[in-house]
């Protein structure tokens, strides 16, 4: 049960703030950009790139390695995206096209890289009980930072004008747009701090585990899990979705058996299509098609 | 004569709105039927609820004796209701043959089987189809863009489309929201022409949303007047035309 | 001939593949279902196949390498049962995953796809009592022994697939899910039943993929679950769109351009660096492809053609 309770708190750690910046693109530039995976694997080599071959102390690395990410996902946006849009491409051609991106993204990483997987080089850790969880001082660090910066992020789109604005785009970009806010200037933003949480996500999972060229495609479908689950378009639900989900894969893993831990997290997340298709915290059925007809009671 | 449709005490809203506030209509067999309303009075909403697209929060709905305010869109143009809409919604892509053609319920070809397999009867069946649709595009002015992609139209032959895809459902009970909208003055009067042929021949009743005072007063008996989702009155064309509540919204509000 | 034999090689190669684009042109070509599982049907129709067909001898290896040896090996039926049942079995987890699947809208069924796949991918790694895991399942037979023979196996599948496709386009089936991409509302309001559309194209599309994948697993003789990744998934997207969504002869074309490079296009160049460099760029090549296709001629190389009423009747 502690176990769970450690693990499902790391697995947590790892997979909210993610979501969280994928729930803030999604929203406010209204398509799933897949290419985000491999932003999160960029995140991970990056900091990588500073704290191995340049030597830089980890915490200067995770900063440098958050901007140049940032930097990596506004050139993205402008050079692929920025022009289909432009073109008043639909959601799903943006979506086709971001798998495009994202594979060249991998594909250079692994150019860069090669396959074999990377350790960060942080001071070894040494592991202390806290109550009924038994972590190392990384694995505490991590778990707070993480909730720190969401509650920032949540505080941020609560009290701060940029806030507001990402709310005002994502809820009425018709309106904003008469406003004389620049909806382009939002979506960079935007990017720039899912961009950011999505490189921190990545260096937690490589804090705890190892840095791999495929390591953000294959969080990516977990990462939609705790959206939908929690609500996608809700932050705070991609939040809760992420507490969900963390636990339940680790579950599984204790109790069922440890391969299986994304097929848990798979298997919730149609659950929730079924029961409760806009999320536990969400709102409009947005993402149904009514007509088609398990929603609708016949009479006679 | 017998109703045909009925729709009790409908209420529906959206997130704080009243689209529809209560509002009640009756139909009878083989009459043409107006709805009128300033914009914004819910008449669009009305087709959309009655064409199961929403369900409604409140009230029933009748046709032809049967309860189908929970039913999907197709059942209930299977059961005979068509409706139309009110910005013409072509199928882009596809040509206007092919819009068209896709009307006719119960084709073979449209299930798997039977589009495999049984070729001679499937094309038979389209030949058919086809022969009814050429006489009803020479009326509507179309034969000639027969083969035109439906988004290369211009607006008012877009209109003419959705209404002629509608009549090719054969239906019972035909609903068109706004069809003379964007129509050139011989559009109108083709649409008004084809829609009593259609009254006298086949029986079909009408229930439209209309703006144009010559279409609505000419062709329609009785006119319902439609006030934030609510009836407001209705009645034969003397009666709306004179009456004090309806001059009041039209040119007051 | 060294060069018949390779030109041999990729041409079985691309009919596989193109097998998949024809499915995948009627998902998301016809009725704008965008399938992003297509390896994990591609994999179930593999799997089924080879678990029915491999031979008795492949079960004895098992137990003899201490493993209690699965189902592979158990029934060694001739291919052509292998074949029918890597199509039913497919069609069989399309329906269930389609039931809660096909009511999203399209970018959340894109999403929950991808998922398909990584679940099959997962069984087959860890159900070992079925796959036998990763180290996969060989000694697959190949029917008549002979390669030459077989790709006109292949051919002939490939022929089917490719007459049903273009019967589906011409016929009111396919009007009927056209008419559901370009715009459900209407197509409903005009009796149609859209659930029952999105569920027969989706299911006859992944069984086809059922097929391909039968018949890569009696080509290869071998397969294992690391074959079955996404790339392969995304390969057929690249290609179906290249060539021309919906349009088939396009689509064919485009697997032969596309499959053809990617399997064997650089095979004439100096591989320089470690041996992922080269796959590596090709992947990177591949999707630039993709990308600026779809910026610049969206509709592919050979586009949807509009038919004349006069040449259907």
């Amino acid at each position: 049960m502690d176990e769970l309770l450690s693990y499902g708190l790391l697995t947590f750690a790892t997979l909210a703030l993610p979501a969280l910046g994928l729930c803030l693109a999604i929203k406010v530039t209204k398509y799933f950009n897949l290419t985000y995976g491999d932003i999160i694997t960029a995140g991970a080599f990056l900091t990588l790139l500073c704290n191995l071959t340049f030597g830089i102390p980890m915490i200067i690395s995770v900063i440098i390695g958050m901007i140049l990410t940032a930097a990596l996902g506004v050139f993205l946006h402008k050079t692929v995206f920025k022009p289909l849009m432009d073109l008043k491409v639909g959601p799903l051609t943006l979506l086709v096209v971001s798998l495009g991106a994202g594979f060249i993204v991998r594909n250079l990483i692994l150019i860069g890289w090669g396959p074999q997987p990377f350790q960060f080089r942080i001071p070894l850790a040494r592991a202390k009980h806290i109550g009924p969880l038994f972590l190392t001082t990384n694995q505490i660090f991590i778990i707070l930072i993480c909730l720190l910066v969401a509650v920032g992020i949540f505080l941020m789109l609560r009290y701060t004008q940029l806030g507001r604005l990402m709310r005002a785009t994502s809820d009425n970009p018709e309106l904003s747009k008469i406003r004389g806010i620049s909806i382009e200037r939002v979506y960079v933003y935007t990017w720039i701090i899912a961009c950011a949480l999505a490189a921190m996500g990545g260096v937690f999972m490589g804090v705890l585990g190892t840095i791999k060229s495929g390591m953000g495609i294959g969080v990516l479908v977990t990462i939609f899990a705790c959206l939908i689950v929690g609500g996608i378009d809700n932050p705070y639900g991609a939040v809760f979705g992420a507490l969900i989900i963390a636990f339940a894969m680790e579950a599984t893993a204790i109790w069922i058996s440890p391969p299986y831990k994304v097929i848990a997290a798979y298997l919730l997340m149609i659950i929730i299509l079924l029961v409760k298709p806009s999320g536990l915290l969400g709102g409009e059925k947005i993402q149904w098609k009514y007509f088609l007809g398990f929603l609708r009671s016949r009479q006679s | 004569m017998a109703t045909i449709f009925n729709a009790n005490d409908i209420y529906l809203h959206f997130g704080g709105v009243k689209a529809l506030d209560g509002f009640s209509i009756e139909l009878e067999e083989k009459t043409i039927t107006a709805i009128i309303g300033p914009n914004g009075a819910g008449k669009t909403t009305f087709f959309n609820v009655a064409g199961g697209i929403y369900p409604p929060d409140k009230g029933e709905i009748y046709f032809k004796g049967e309860r189908i305010d929970c039913l999907r869109p197709d059942q209930i143009c299977l059961k005979g209701l068509t409706r139309t809409f009110q910005i013409a919604r072509e199928l882009g892509e596809m040509t206007v043959w092919e819009n068209i053609m896709l009307a006719p319920k119960k084709q073979l070809g449209e299930r798997i089987s039977g589009s495999l397999f049984k070729w001679g009867a499937v094309k038979n069946q389209e030949k058919t189809n086809w022969q009814k649709i050429e006489s009803l595009l020479n009326d509507m002015g179309l034969y000639d863009e027969r083969n035109e992609l439906a988004k290369n139209l211009s607006a008012g032959k877009r209109k003419m489309l959705e209404i002629s895809r509608a009549i090719m459902t054969e239906p019972e009970l035909l609903m068109l929201d706004e069809p003379t909208a964007g129509a050139t003055m011989n559009e109108t009067k083709a649409i008004m022409e084809a829609i009593e042929r259609l009254r006298e021949e086949k029986g079909i009743t009408f229930l439209v949303v209309e703006h144009k005072m010559e279409v609505i007063m000419n062709l329609c008996n009785p006119i319902y007047v439609m006030y934030y989702g609510r009836n407001l009155a209705n009645g034969d064309p003397e009666t709306i035309q004179n009456d004090q509540r309806v001059l009041e919204v039209y040119l007051g509000g | 001939m060294e060069i018949f034999s390779w030109i041999l090689t990729i041409a079985t190669i691309v009919a596989i593949y193109s097998i998949m684009g024809l499915a995948l042109n009627i998902h998301f070509g016809y009725t704008n279902l965008p399938n992003f599982g297509i390896a994990g049907f591609f994999a179930v129709g593999a799997y089924a196949s080879a678990i029915l067909t491999a031979p008795h001898r492949f079960r004895q290896m098992e137990i003899f390498a201490g493993f209690a040896g699965g189902m592979p090996g158990r029934f060694e039926y001739p291919f052509i049962i292998g074949l029918i049942a890597a199509i039913v079995f497919a069609a069989i987890v399309a329906f269930l995953i389609g039931v809660p699947l096909l009511r999203l809208r399209e970018d959340y069924l894109a999403v929950a796809s991808i998922g398909v796949a990584e679940a099959i991918h997962y069984v087959a790694l860890n159900e070992l009592w079925l796959t036998t895991g990763s180290a996969g399942i060989r000694l697959i037979p190949m029917p008549t022994g002979n390669r030459y023979l077989y790709f006109l196996i292949v051919l002939f599948v490939l022929a089917v697939v490719f007459w049903i496709t273009q019967r589906f386009y011409r016929t009111p089936v396919g009007r009927v899910w056209r008419g559901v991409r370009e715009d459900e509302v209407i197509t409903a309001s005009l009796g149609k039943s859209i659930f029952s559309a999105r569920m027969w194209a989706w299911v006859v599309g992944c069984a086809m993929m059922g097929a391909a994948g039968s018949l890569w697993a009696h080509y290869a003789m071998a397969i294992q679950p690391g074959e079955f990744v996404p790339t392969t998934t995304f390969l057929v997207w690249i290609f179906v769109i290249v060539g021309g969504l919906r349009n088939n002869w396009g689509i064919l074309l485009g697997a032969v351009l596309i499959i053809g490079f990617f399997e064997q296009g650089t095979r004439f160049l100096p591989a320089f660096g470690a041996p992922y460099i080269m796959p590596a760029i090709r992947h990177i090549t591949v999707g630039l492809l993709l990308i600026l296709i779809i910026r610049f001629r969206p509709e592919g190389a050979i586009p949807e053609r509009a038919a004349r009423i006069e040449a259907h009747i």
